[in-house]
């Protein structure tokens, strides 16, 4: 039984004698020597990882100007960060995007440009008291000349995140990026074997206090992040570091297609293989961490899951699915968790990063909870009975449909109750104008339609975004059941409002 | 096999330059895209290589502007290499190298602009 404690190491690393290898070269060593020789020999696993991560920002403290303000709200580069705390305090988020330049610029590039050096324009406003008696200021500032700029992220570094497809048909732009249609693509995030969080799986060594590798320079682990959910792998870390002293290699702004903006960090933990478990977790491979693969393309939390994959079929460039090879894409970089591995077993070897034990370790039991919103109104509650008619019917006899029912939409269906098509009061309209009477020549076949249990903002959107003013409402066979029309969402959002 | 883009003016682009140059030349060039509004229009087509200054003379002589073929390109020191543009790629121009680098294989893209907005740095331009 091989026991280590912190201090051991420590000392080896400040003598400079410290064995430290990456979690990827790990991997080897445990397979060759097996797992007592390799606590023994083996001091430090260091680990990687550099990817997205949406829950990022910064507080900062600008210093007092004069006269003095009591910032109310203010804007950095144009994007506007959170004040809720004392007069030149904010927090600036990653994911707020730019006023002016909205899906290209945010708070994730205003903290690289800002760790990069780069002049930022703050601007604020305020009502004024008779402490803080200005009520407006605009200037130019770089990193150097606030007093405090702290990276503080209430979620990071995912121990696994689930695989992304899409079985829609057409091409969705989510925060796992494009999906191109009829599955036709996967997207994934996270380096695998790398993965901090998948090398200490129970938290022995990772908790409050814990030194890491944050952004280029170092950081600490002060707590379980946002969503933490250990009982299924699924952990998280709230981390916090020292802006000043990141570089923005590690830190970079990024822009996700019709989603939004967020932050890249580059984030990595030494694990001290404090005894054999610890060996035999850190030689993890990706062959080892399985993750869902889950349709993004259907709009409920509980997104389906059409099969695990393992990091090592993803990170293959192709993984199977329904018989056909689909190609995968990374979305975090493995060559940049390479990197953060590889500089934080430099900074170790080099005596420049002392390994510190956490003061409380992360939460293993912790369970993630869902947000229910009462009443969650679905198509069901909008549904009205459609008016139909058959293919044969003549334009005429289409329009006095829609003058004895009072309505704008005629369904149309076959014998067995079917879509076929739809037909609008304007269509019939333009039809009598060009003196038209075949019902075939001007129904549209390409339909938009609900399903009962679509959340009606689902449906809203799908109107919106069509330009459209009603979707028929199917069942799995294709059959008619009714039709959910825009005006009567209208009015569901105008009683909410009041 | 070689790529070129062919520029076709607004003055010309209701001639039927590209199957005047396939009978004149009997190359069997291959058109991979085609872009054409009353405007103008932008070809990318694929041709042997030996073939390629006498259909470059052949079109360039019905005054079309003949460009070598690279409809994209990415940006280096933008891309940090994650790979979220591979599985976008129908035609395998972009590879993942054993050192986990993205490579542009420039000479297998049909210009389909798939990836272009699958970039989160905007690494990969259109070419003008």
């Amino acid at each position: 039984m091989v026991i280590k404690t912190y201090a051991e190491i420590n000392e080896k690393i400040k003598r400079g004698d410290a064995i430290v290898v990456t979690a990827e070269e790990m991997i080897e060593i445990v397979q060759e020597n097996g797992e007592v020789k390799a606590a023994k020999e083996i001091d430090v696993v260091t680990t990687g990882t550099f990817g997205a991560m949406c829950s990022s920002g910064a507080f900062l403290n600008f210093g007092h100007s004069d006269p003095p303000i009591k910032m109310e709200k203010i804007w950095l580069n144009d994007v506007e960060a959170y004040h809720g705390t004392a007069a030149v305090d904010c927090y600036i988020g990653a994911t707020k995007m730019s006023e002016k330049k909205p899906f290209i610029y945010g708070g994730g590039h205003v903290i690289e440009d800002m760790v990069a050096g780069k002049p930022i324009e703050l601007r604020s406003t305020a009502y004024g008291t008779d402490c803080y008696p200005r009520e407006n200021l605009e200037t130019v500032i770089t990193i150097d000349d606030l007093n405090q700029a702290i990276l503080c992220n209430p979620r990071n570094g995912y121990q696994r995140y689930n695989a992304a497809t899409n079985g829609r048909h057409e091409t969705i732009y989510t925060y796992m990026g494009k999906l191109l249609p009829n599955y036709r693509n996967v997207t994934y995030s996270g380096a695998g074997c790398l993965n901090p969080l998948s090398n200490d799986p129970d938290y022995e060594t990772i908790g409050i206090g814990t030194r890491i590798f944050l952004g280029g320079g170092i950081g600490y682990v002060i707590g379980e992040g946002t969503q933490h959910n250990p009982t299924t792998g699924f952990g998280t870390i709230m981390v916090k570091g020292d802006l000043k002293q990141m570089t923005s290699k590690f830190l970079k702004g990024a822009v996700y297609t019709k989603y939004g903006t967020t932050l890249y960090v580059g984030l990595g933990i030494p694990i001290p293989i404090l005894n054999e478990g610890l060996a035999h977790k850190t030689a993890v491979t990706d062959k080892d961490i399985t993750v869902n693969l889950v349709d993004y393309g259907v709009p409920s939390r509980n997104r389906p899951t059409l099969k695990t994959v393992t990091y090592e079929e993803l990170k293959s460039g192709k993984i199977e699915l329904n018989g056909k090879n689909v190609s995968t894409s990374s979305l975090s970089s493995l060559k940049m968790a390479r990197e953060v591995a590889d500089t934080l077993k430099n900074w170790i070897q080099n005596c420049e990063f002392l390994l510190s034990a956490p003061v409380e370790n992360l939460s293993t039991t912790q369970v993630f909870k869902p947000l229910n919103v009462r009443a969650k109104a679905t198509v069901r509650s909008y549904i009205k009975p459609a008016i139909t008619c058959s293919l044969e019917e003549t334009v005429h006899e289409v329009a006095k449909k829609i003058i004895a029912n009072a309505t704008n939409h005629i369904v149309v269906v076959d014998e067995a109750n079917k879509l076929k098509g739809i037909v609008t009061s304007w269509d019939v309209t333009k039809a009598v104008a060009q003196g038209i009477d075949n019902l075939a020549d001007i129904v549209t076949t390409r339909v938009y339609t609900a399903s009962l249990d679509d959340p009606i903002d689902f449906s809203a959107r799908e109107m919106t975004k069509h330009n459209i003013s009603a979707l028929p409402v199917i069942d799995s066979q294709k059959k008619v059941i009714g039709i959910v029309i825009a005006e009567s969402i209208l009015r569901h959002f105008d009683t909410n409002r009041t | 096999m070689k790529k070129l883009i062919l520029h076709f003016g607004e003055e010309i682009v209701n001639n039927a330059i590209t199957a005047k140059v396939i009978l004149e030349t009997q190359v069997p060039l291959n058109i991979l895209r085609a872009d054409v509004h009353e405007g103008g229009g932008i070809f990318l087509i694929e041709v042997p290589e030996d073939d390629c200054p006498r259909i470059k003379a052949a079109f360039e002589a019905e005054s079309v502007k003949v460009e070598p073929g690279k409809m994209i390109e990415k940006i280096d020191e933008k891309c940090i290499n994650c790979g979220a543009c591979y599985s976008l790629c129908p035609t395998n121009a972009i590879e993942i190298t054993p050192d986990s680098t993205i490579q542009f294989k420039y000479e297998n893209c049909i210009g389909c602009l798939y990836c272009i907005d699958t970039c989160p740095f905007g690494a990969i331009t259109i070419q003008e």
